[in-house]
């Protein structure tokens, strides 16, 4: 546990320099304009999957470094689920507190008053399409778990396949996520909102098993891989 | 001698190439020189002690300890530098500092700033902006800010200009003045070698060569020249990298064949980067003589 920490703090302290500028305006931006009423906090999710990307790529220049320093393999490959678990996971619930506290609208009359009607018109517009408050808070962390879940099987398959099919991977992981979402998005209105909350509940234990199980299976294979 | 590295009957084989059967030891206090052509399995041992490439058979012990079994343990007290940069190359030196700090339990923040401040290095420059002796000098001052033990560098010296090669040497020279440290250098610079090493290990498709001290192996070979008429047939066969010209011929000679040699035959000392290159041509040689059989 004490490794997994210190790797940790040592991808994070490779992101923070490229990544933590921008991902800390950009949710200075979500905070404010949650207090404005407008729910631009759903980019918090895409945005932490851009910070958990840099965090891993950026730490260093190759993986001699998981050879050089005083750390198990296990804990090199534990991180990598951990950081990605924590960043999707946290990322949809920021999503969900940024777009809970649009709904509250504490500044939302302080704005010019055409400004003012576009957000009003934003909740009429949702209504008419069928997604509620809580149903849209669901959907969120039903695709925050649902890319946690991909990306950890993603993070296997490419570890075990030792990177030699990672485009390959990529591509047939992005297919079907355009086709499974095309789907969800076009049922989701007739969804009833108890349903989508236990999907929602359901996805983000069924992403955290999913994770932990591609951890443990890639800890147990790469044992007896060389680096 | 206490030993601080040790490897007994290394092998591991790869698709178009083998270890086999390496053994060598390097005592407490010493520098040794880990020369050999390229692609004769210098990285893999090297792999193979840090536990990034897994033998099929054989025992490295480093600090006494099993290099696959302690080998987090182990990586506590190396030194690691290679011929390229592993660290992250977007931070400065202070960031690679703070990522660095919590592996190790003997890491001293103010010698590694000592160090930099020693080896000329800025800590506010991005390190991959650093030229490749900079890079080499920072690995280092990573190594002595935790106290290593055993310094392994691979291949660092290619490329570096004549004054970062010196630097590097003299750095490594103050580094074992303790007698309690060592250095396994791999390199085929041999003149970096024969300045600074006290002991050699020469390996050859796979093979040891020879392992021992720098004087053993200045005292092992000859350079012979003379006529090829003037060599007698037994001597011929002990000869490594035979080359004949038109007015002769040049061949690397182990000393305990001088004894009765004719009085025409000149000899010399081999120096490291001439017996390197008779092994080569030995090789090519076999190749030949196998290609005539065919």
């Amino acid at each position: 546990m004490n490794e997994l920490r210190k790797i940790l703090r040592y991808d994070f302290i490779s992101a923070v320099p490229v990544t933590g500028t921008f991902c800390g305006i950009a949710l200075a931006v979500c905070l404010i304009t949650a207090l404005f009423g407008l729910p631009l906090g759903l980019v918090s999710f895409p945005l932490a999957a851009v910070f958990f990307a840099s965090a891993k790529e950026l730490s260093k220049s190759s993986d001699v470094i998981e050879g050089v320093l005083p750390a198990s393999r296990n804990s090199f490959i534990r991180s990598k689920f951990a950081e990605l678990t924590l960043s999707f996971l946290a990322g949809g619930a920021m999503a969900v507190l940024f777009y809970l506290l649009s709904c509250l609208k504490l500044l939302t009359g302080l704005l010019p008053e055409k400004l003012e009607h576009s957000v009003r018109a934003m909740d009429g517009f949702l209504d008419t399409a069928g997604v509620t408050m809580p149903k849209l808070c669901g959907i969120i962390v039903i695709f925050s778990a649902y890319f946690c879940a991909v990306i950890a099987a993603a993070i296997m398959v490419m570890e075990l396949c030792r990177h030699k099919w990672d485009t390959v991977i990529m591509a047939a992981m992005g297919l079907a996520t355009l086709i499974l979402l095309s789907v969800f998005v076009d049922k989701t209105a007739e969804l009833p909102i108890r349903t989508v909350i236990i999907i929602s509940a359901a996805s983000f234990l069924g992403s955290l098993m999913i994770s932990l199980i591609c951890c443990q299976v890639t800890c147990r294979i790469s044992k007896d891989l060389e680096i | 001698m206490e030993n601080i590295l040790e490897i007994n009957g290394l092998c591991k084989s790869y698709e178009g190439f083998a270890l086999r059967d390496v053994s060598f030891a390097l005592p407490k206090g010493y520098i040794m020189g880990f020369v050999g052509q390229n692609g004769s399995g210098k990285t893999t041992t090297i792999r193979s002690i840090l536990n990034m490439a897994h033998p099929d058979s054989g025992k490295i012990s480093v600090f006494g300890l099993d290099s696959r079994k302690d080998s987090v343990k182990i990586r506590e007290g190396l030194g690691i530098v290679f011929d390229s940069l592993y660290l992250a190359d977007h931070l400065d030196a202070k960031h690679i500092e703070m990522q660095l700090r919590p592996f190790y339990s003997d890491w001293s923040k103010e010698e590694f700033f000592r160090r930099l401040k020693a080896f000329g290095l800025p800590d506010n420059k991005p390190v991959g902006e650093f030229s490749k002796g900079m890079k080499m000098k920072l690995m280092i001052a990573a190594a002595l800010s935790h106290n290593a033990r055993l310094m392994i560098l691979d291949e660092p010296t290619s490329g570096l200009d004549p004054v970062a090669r010196d630097e590097l040497l003299d750095i490594l020279t103050e580094y074992i003045e303790d007698e309690e440290r060592s250095v396994l250098f791999s390199t085929h610079i041999t003149a970096d070698v024969e300045r600074i090493a006290d002991f050699i290990t020469v390996l050859h498709n796979g093979k040891v060569w020879f392992s021992g001290t720098k004087d053993d192996l200045a005292e092992s070979y000859v350079v012979l020249k003379g006529s090829e008429e003037d060599l007698p047939a037994a001597v011929r066969e002990k000869c490594i990298g035979f080359h004949g010209y038109r007015n002769g011929f040049e061949a690397l000679l182990p000393t305990d064949h001088l004894a009765g040699l004719p009085g025409e035959l000149e000899h010399e000392k081999a120096s490291i980067d001439e017996i390197l290159v008779y092994i080569a041509k030995e090789d090519k040689n076999e190749r030949a003589s196998q290609d005539t059989a065919v």
